[in-house]
């Protein structure tokens, strides 16, 4: 199927988040050496082993800390792409069993920065997110899924903003068949600390009135498995080089309540936020029906 | 004989003259067709489905289908029983328009009027969802609801008559369908106005 425009809108979007996170919000820690681990995986191609490292989410964007493209293999330097993907979404590197072997005992090694506040697209709705997905804090609970071997499960990291596109409407705006394409996204914000949460949604509030360069879809930075197509990825260059845009015409931040928080949460201290964004952008629509 | 006439001064003279007589009778006009508008406005806020759901309480049926036919708004938004959501977006409503005359120009007849509409920002601040303060339901109606508030309302039911709930796999999620409320009324409201007031 062809690329619409709601793909394009929510991955420039999360594209978006990410920066404003990493850039201005300077939500990460510093690069750390992390020794990686192999865990049995569903979700690999056959010829692959998935070694994990105890962080999710590296920092990819290196318009502030340095983003490695290397790991280290028993004592020697890998690029990426050379029979291994370093996989910066799951922080965690894929082995290519037909370059580097079928072991399961690799020692690999590498330094990478990783996100304090991890985002996520999904196609959840809010309540599942909120009621039927298992969160781990980072970092205090990586050494539980360490013990567990629970890498490679559908877990979320949190911190985290989980990004979905909720619904969208065209509405007439010119002659000539132009229409406003005003859609609603919507983002949860689980974490843990209340300092982070309302960090998150100030933040992100002071963002009405401004602009979300739209990415072609082939200018996606990433790749199948979570990797940098081209190193090194700068979103400024990428943002500066896009001709589209969309206004975020409205933002707003609310909370959960302390009341229904503790229904949901239980004994689990998350501190749970909304961020309910407004973008439009006036399109010709209809000449993609013109054959 | 020739006479000169200084338009410029017979102008002001009717202006002066005449003006306050044309602005005394637009401003009634005016006011009897904002006031009509705003009875017509309150009449559809008070009709509108949504408005007549939330009104039923947790017993009443999903008149508005938003919910498509299933379970009620008022359960669904979260509301506990007893709440009056509505009560104070109607007192917004019912508050009358304010009509004001811009000062007339002597050297025009032109009047001019200002009507101040409920502003929408104040509704949505005295419509909070009940869990989450910042996010209105009334503005939830038009973009989308979830079903947070329905699942709190089971674990306070669950909760009250002494029975245990799990907390997951108990939402059937994305059931809401969005509809036009607050700023169609608002929007009809302006267009009747202007059609009143010709």
């Amino acid at each position: 199927m062809n690329v619409g425009f709601d793909h394009e809108l929510l991955s420039s979007f999360y594209l978006w988040v990410d920066d404003k996170l990493n850039y201005f919000a300077e939500a990460y820690q510093p690069s750390t050496s992390h020794t990686f681990q192999y865990v049995d995986s569903l979700d690999v191609p056959s010829n692959y082993h998935a070694y994990y490292s105890p962080y999710r989410q590296f920092v990819w964007s290196s318009d502030k800390v340095t983003v490695n493209d290397f790991v280290t293999i028993n004592g020697t330097q890998v690029q990426d792409k050379n029979g291994i993907y370093i996989d910066y979404n799951n922080g965690r590197v894929l082995v290519d069993t037909a370059v580097h072997g079928a072991s399961k005992t690799l020692t690999i090694t590498g330094d990478f920065a990783y996100k304090t506040v991890n985002v996520y697209i999904t196609d959840e709705t809010e309540e599942n997110v909120i009621l039927n997905s298992d969160f781990i804090i980072s970092p205090v609970n990586q050494t539980y899924l360490q013990q567990n071997g629970g890498f490679s499960d559908k877990i979320y990291t949190v911190p985290a903003i989980f990004l979905t596109l909720s619904n969208s409407i065209n509405e007439p705006f010119a002659f000539g068949g132009l229409d406003n394409t005003i859609a609603n996204l919507r983002a949860v914000i689980v974490a843990d600390s209340n300092y982070t949460l309302d960090g998150v949604l100030s933040m992100f509030r002071d963002a009405a009135r401004t602009c979300v360069p739209l990415i072609d879809f082939e200018d996606f930075p990433f790749g199948e498995f979570s990797h940098i197509k081209t190193h090194p990825y700068k979103y400024v260059d990428l943002s500066n080089a896009s001709t589209s845009k969309c206004c975020v015409d409205e933002v707003r931040a609310s909370k959960l309540t302390d009341r229904s928080r503790e229904k949901i949460t239980g004994s689990k201290d998350y501190k749970i936020g909304f961020l309910d964004f407004q973008v439009s952008k006036p399109r010709s629509p209809r000449q993609n029906f013109s054959r | 004989m020739r006479v000169r006439v200084d338009k410029k001064a017979l102008a002001k003279i009717a202006n002066n003259q005449v003006g306050p007589i044309v602005n005394k009778v637009a401003a009634q006009r005016i006011e009897k067709g904002v006031r009509n508008a705003h009875n017509q406005m309150i009449m559809d806020f008070e009709q509108h489905p949504v408005t007549q759901e939330i009104n039923s309480g947790p017993d009443g049926y999903n008149q508005s289908g938003t919910l498509g036919g299933y379970g009620n708004l008022f359960s669904f938004i979260g509301f506990e029983e007893g709440m009056d959501p509505i009560a104070p977006i109607r007192a917004i409503l019912k508050k009358a328009l304010t009509v004001k005359a811009v000062p007339a120009n002597h050297k025009s007849m032109m009047a001019k009027f200002i009507v101040e509409l409920p502003p929408k920002e104040e509704i949505f601040n005295v419509a909070p969802m009940p869990w989450a303060s910042g996010r209105s339901w009334v503005e939830g109606i038009e973009k989308g609801i979830s079903g947070l508030g329905q699942y709190l309302n089971t674990m306070s039911f669950a909760s009250r008559s002494g029975e245990g709930i799990q907390a997951k796999n108990k939402i059937r999620g994305g059931g809401f369908r969005n509809t036009k409320y607050l700023s169609a009324l608002l929007n009809d409201l302006e267009k009747n106005i202007r059609s009143m007031i010709k």
